[in-house]
């Protein structure tokens, strides 16, 4: 024991010295971040520049995450396409638009998914980190009001009519009670009880929070001037009167189905996949519209793709896009969902991959069998403006899509 | 008589503690057999449904969930052991005190604390990104102070039992604690056994470091694949009911997996 | 040879502390930036949380304790020795099962059962009480107490059986022979376990403190703060896991580090104090 006790003193000085040095190496590489991202794997594809790569052999790992909005398409899209390309992998986390921009910043995510386009100074964060990005539509929904009313039945009463007014009050706590004047006036129809309006939101960053928000700020006076504003997350004043936070628009949905006299806002398909009726919205002409393909794709008529950046500028000023459109019978709350990918990639397989997966969810993707119930395809003239964009995925500054003997 | 009264109020207690477990255990076989039944091998194997249509299965994560546990053990055990055995025999010196005391310290260290500190520094400062590795590392980092706890306590009593012999016999240093670790073989077994059951079930840590997807298979270390609990947790938010299933189905598999790991323990810890 | 070993579990032992420095000192470095440009607004900004934390968390001990307690009576008075082992199993067991399955049957079993009976009386009943003047919820405060209690109480029970069970007999005797009964002898055992049983709570508490998954899912969280139990609340772990992924800016990722440095230093004073209860108690 007291040979242990000499040698054990040098030994810990020693040791203590290796492991603070290793610490401060590990410091420093913190410090100067990352080099760009994540997962590749397996083997590697012949990569003579002369010759056409055959796409089924690319071996990768694509790591996509944001917006739950979106998530239902997104599930559906990777199911198809992994049978076709079962060597590239894959996945998508559903975890808000938020988390899904803030991971694809800090190169967790190869592609970030957002239900509106990043705000200015997320995009110079995002160009920063990643370099040029590009913003790319990638399908159309829209957002639903849901609702809970135990009692109510809509093909007996009607549609519940809502307005920007009506939901801006609630969320404001000022319209407490499903009996309140404005809304009976609305809708003529109907008895309602006294019972307290349970209003649920996001607990997590959410792109359609944002769109949500956005539109109460554009049609509701009350909402504009309250100072609540709009974004991913807002302060939401009906905290502190018992709303509830769900996580996603799987949160949401599941604690309006749970909850007796609440009232929500989710994406269109999940109200379509739960059997939940959603509300019917005031629009801008002054009629109600229920969120259905047609009303959203009337809405869709009125884009004017000339107002589209270039891609890889900043796309916020396109938020308010296909919001509160003119025509009569479209409905007020329609959007895009974005993806957003780094322009050039040192990683041949990842390129590759991603641009292959791109393709085949703006060609294949868009066509009626495999767009999901609750979302719409894109428009004809925005598709070929997005195949256009995927085409200025490079690697080490060479096209990609030249690259690759396309099936 | 007051003697009853206490009777009957400490049997309330036992009562009121055991009934919401065997609840639990009700629903999980109630709830979740049929699920695993309607699927059969399927379940262990495939991949889990999209939304509102079908069971599927939960293969990808139950082999994630192994290959995760795997390389965290790996990563843990050398430093849960060798620390344990220092602690053990060094008893009373001054460094197996602080050793003593900083493991007990990390022991409730909040675990999705160490969930998003793997993620600053492993998944986006080294640039390891967010997979099974990453989830692993913060698994292994959670695992360490459990597993070198638990060793502690069982080296010692074994230690009282042979030390004292080894060192009457005239044994050297190292020849004792070889003894010590031969017999307390088991002592070490079930450490890391307990470890291994903490951490199978152990959602917070794998939220930020891992995938929150379910669809990918292993295919190299750092594949993104993810875990049981992270499955369950994501599908009980959700509102759809074939994926409130699944998830029932999982927990089910889940509990079977600590279970088996949790009589395991008590095998192997023959003294009591 | 004993140089080897010597040198091998030093190794693990540095390893071991360098790992506790880093994750401690990560967490402090990535605090310090939002804690220096709020100071005491940043604390004042996440009160909800902090607030949700302390009352879940106090309100699952005073749950858990005269449960706890009562479990471990009960084991070690009234059990045979072979029925004893097979309850102390399921008590260990419970202590260890993952808590994300209690988390789950906790929203969608106990948690509407609850609503429907307990919670439906209190608010009716004893509504005019401000903690019961909210309807029931989804999730609730007092709902993730209760998940938490049924969570902590096998640990709880553990330890406290363990220095109760290990009183020697000698004192049963002394009370019986005294012709006083079972309630006295047990009052008298308890009079000596205090220590444990404070420690016990101590403990527990730090450990409720920490619990992220199954308070997550029970709790509602919305982030304000209400004087009901039946109002859904948020709890410290719970708003990191739901926050954490979109924290964009510098500092808004380090305001949440600095919660976590938050719930962990106020973890670390109750293991702290807990064993000093607990080693005073033994002497």
């Amino acid at each position: 024991m007291r040979k242990m006790k000499a040698i054990s003193n040098w030994l810990i000085a020693i040791i203590v010295i290796i492991f603070l040095v290793a610490g401060i190496v590990l410091y420093f590489y913190v410090k100067n971040g990352f080099q760009g991202n994540t997962t590749t794997s397996g083997s590697q594809s012949n990569t003579s520049s002369s010759n056409s790569i055959d796409v089924t052999k690319v071996s990768a790992s694509l790591i996509l995450g944001g917006s739950t909005f979106i998530n239902p398409q997104m599930q559906a899209w990777i199911q198809t396409f992994s049978s076709k390309y079962p060597n590239i992998q894959v996945t998508y986390q559903s975890v808000g638009s938020g988390a899904g921009v803030n991971n694809f910043i800090k190169g967790t995510y190869d592609v970030g998914a957002t239900d509106v386009p990043m705000p200015s100074q997320l995009w110079r964060n995002a160009t920063n980190a990643r370099g040029s990005v590009i913003t790319i539509p990638d399908i159309v929904g829209g957002v639903a009001v849901i609702y809970n009313l135990p009692g109510f039945d809509s093909t007996k009463y009607g549609n519940l009519n809502l307005t920007a007014d009506i939901l801006s009050g609630i969320y404001l706590g000022k319209i407490q009670y499903w009996d309140d004047p404005s809304i009976k006036a609305v809708n003529p129809n109907y008895n309602f009880p006294h019972q307290r309006i349970v209003p649920v939101h996001r607990s997590d960053g959410s792109g359609t929070t944002f769109v949500f928000t956005l539109w109460l700020y554009q049609s509701s006076q009350q909402w504009k001037s309250s100072g609540v504003g709009y974004g991913y997350t807002i302060n939401w004043p009906v905290d502190s009167m018992g709303a509830l936070a769900g996580e996603g628009n799987d949160g949401v949905t599941a604690y309006v189905k749970q909850t007796p006299y609440s009232i929500g806002y989710v994406e269109i398909q999940y109200s379509i996949a739960n059997n939940l009726s959603p509300a019917a919205i005031k629009n801008p002409s002054g009629n109600f519209i229920l969120p259905t393909p047609s009303s959203v794709s009337i809405a869709l008529s009125s884009l004017n793709i000339s107002l589209f950046p270039k891609p890889t500028q900043d796309w916020s000023n396109l938020t308010p896009l296909l919001l509160n459109s003119e025509s009569p019978n479209a409905y007020p709350i329609v959007t895009f969902s974005y993806l957003v990918i780094q322009e050039n990639y040192s990683d041949l397989n990842k390129a590759i991959a991603l641009y292959v997966f791109l393709n085949y969810i703006f060609t294949q993707g868009q066509s009626q069998g495999n767009v999901i119930n609750g979302y719409l395809p894109l428009p004809d003239n925005v598709r070929q403006f997005v195949l256009n964009e995927i085409k200025l995925i490079t690697y080490n500054g060479q096209q990609v899509y030249k690259m690759i003997n396309q099936t | 008589m007051k003697s009853k009264v206490i009777f009957v109020l400490t049997l309330a207690c036992l009562l009121f503690l055991f009934f919401p477990f065997s609840w639990i255990l009700f629903d999980l076989i109630v709830k979740g057999l049929p699920v695993i039944l309607s699927s059969g091998i399927n379940f262990f194997t495939g991949i889990p449904p999209i939304p509102g249509d079908g069971i599927g299965g939960i293969g990808t994560v139950i082999e994630g969930s192994l290959f995760i546990v795997s390389i965290a053990t790996l990563i843990s055990i050398p430093i849960s052991l060798l620390t344990s055995i220092y602690i053990v025999m060094n008893e009373g010196k001054k460094l197996s005190r602080i050793s003593r005391f900083l493991v007990e310290t990390v022991l409730e260290f909040p675990t999705i604390i160490v969930g998003i500190s793997v993620f600053m520094i492993f998944a986006v400062g080294l640039g390891l990104g967010l997979n099974g590795l990453t989830g692993a590392i913060a698994l292994g980092i959670i695992m360490i102070p459990y597993s070198t706890v638990q060793t502690v306590e069982n080296l010692r009593q074994a230690k009282e039992q042979y030390l004292e012999v080894g060192y009457s016999l005239g044994l050297t240093d190292s020849r004792v604690v070889r003894l010590l670790i031969s017999e307390g073989r088991e002592g070490v077994t079930t450490g890391i056994l307990i470890g291994l059951a903490k951490i199978f079930g152990e959602t917070a840590p794998l939220l930020f470091t891992t995938v929150t997807s379910f669809n990918i298979y292993l295919r190299s270390i750092n594949s993104p694949v993810s875990g049981i609990p992270v499955l369950i947790f994501n599908y009980a938010f959700s509102p759809y009911d074939n994926w409130h299933d699944v998830a029932w189905g999982a927990s089910l598999v889940l509990a079977l997996i600590v279970l088996l790991l949790f009589i395991l323990t008590r095998v192997t810890t023959r003294r009591r | 040879m004993q140089k080897r070993i010597l040198i091998a579990t030093l190794i693990g032992v540095m390893a071991m502390i360098s790992l506790v420095f880093s994750l401690v000192g990560s967490l402090v470095y990535s605090s310090i930036p939002s804690i220096l440009a709020l100071k005491s607004t940043l604390f004042l900004y996440y009160l909800p949380a902090i607030y949700g934390s302390l009352v879940v968390s106090i309100v699952a001990i005073l749950l858990a304790m005269p449960l706890a307690t009562g479990v471990a009576i009960f084991i070690s008075e009234y059990l045979p020795r072979k029925i004893r082992s097979i309850f102390i199993s399921i008590n260990d067991l419970m202590a260890s099962f993952p808590t994300i399955i209690y988390g789950y049957w906790g929203l969608y079993e106990l948690g509407p059962f609850l609503n429907s009976t307990l919670f439906k009386a209190l608010n009716t009943y004893l509504g005019f009480i401000p903690l019961f003047s909210t309807q029931p919820s989804t999730g609730s405060y007092l709902l993730a107490s209760i998940v938490l209690s049924i969570m902590i109480s096998p640990f709880a029970s553990s330890l406290i059986r363990e220095v109760y069970s290990k009183i020697p007999y000698i004192v049963d005797e002394s009370v019986y022979a005294l012709g006083l009964g079972r309630w006295e002898v047990i009052r008298i055992k308890l009079l000596y376990s205090r220590r444990a049983i404070l420690g016990g709570m101590t403990l527990a508490f730090g450990r409720g403190l920490g619990e992220t998954v199954a308070v997550d899912l029970t709790v509602g969280g919305a982030f304000s703060i209400s004087s009901s139990l039946l109002s859904p609340g948020i709890t410290i772990p719970a708003l990191i896991a739901n926050q954490f992924g979109s924290a964009f800016t510098q500092l808004e990722i380090s305001s949440l580090f600095a919660l976590a440095l938050l719930l962990f230093i106020i973890g670390v004073s109750f293991t702290l104090i807990a064993k000093l209860l607990i080693l005073r108690g033994e002497r």
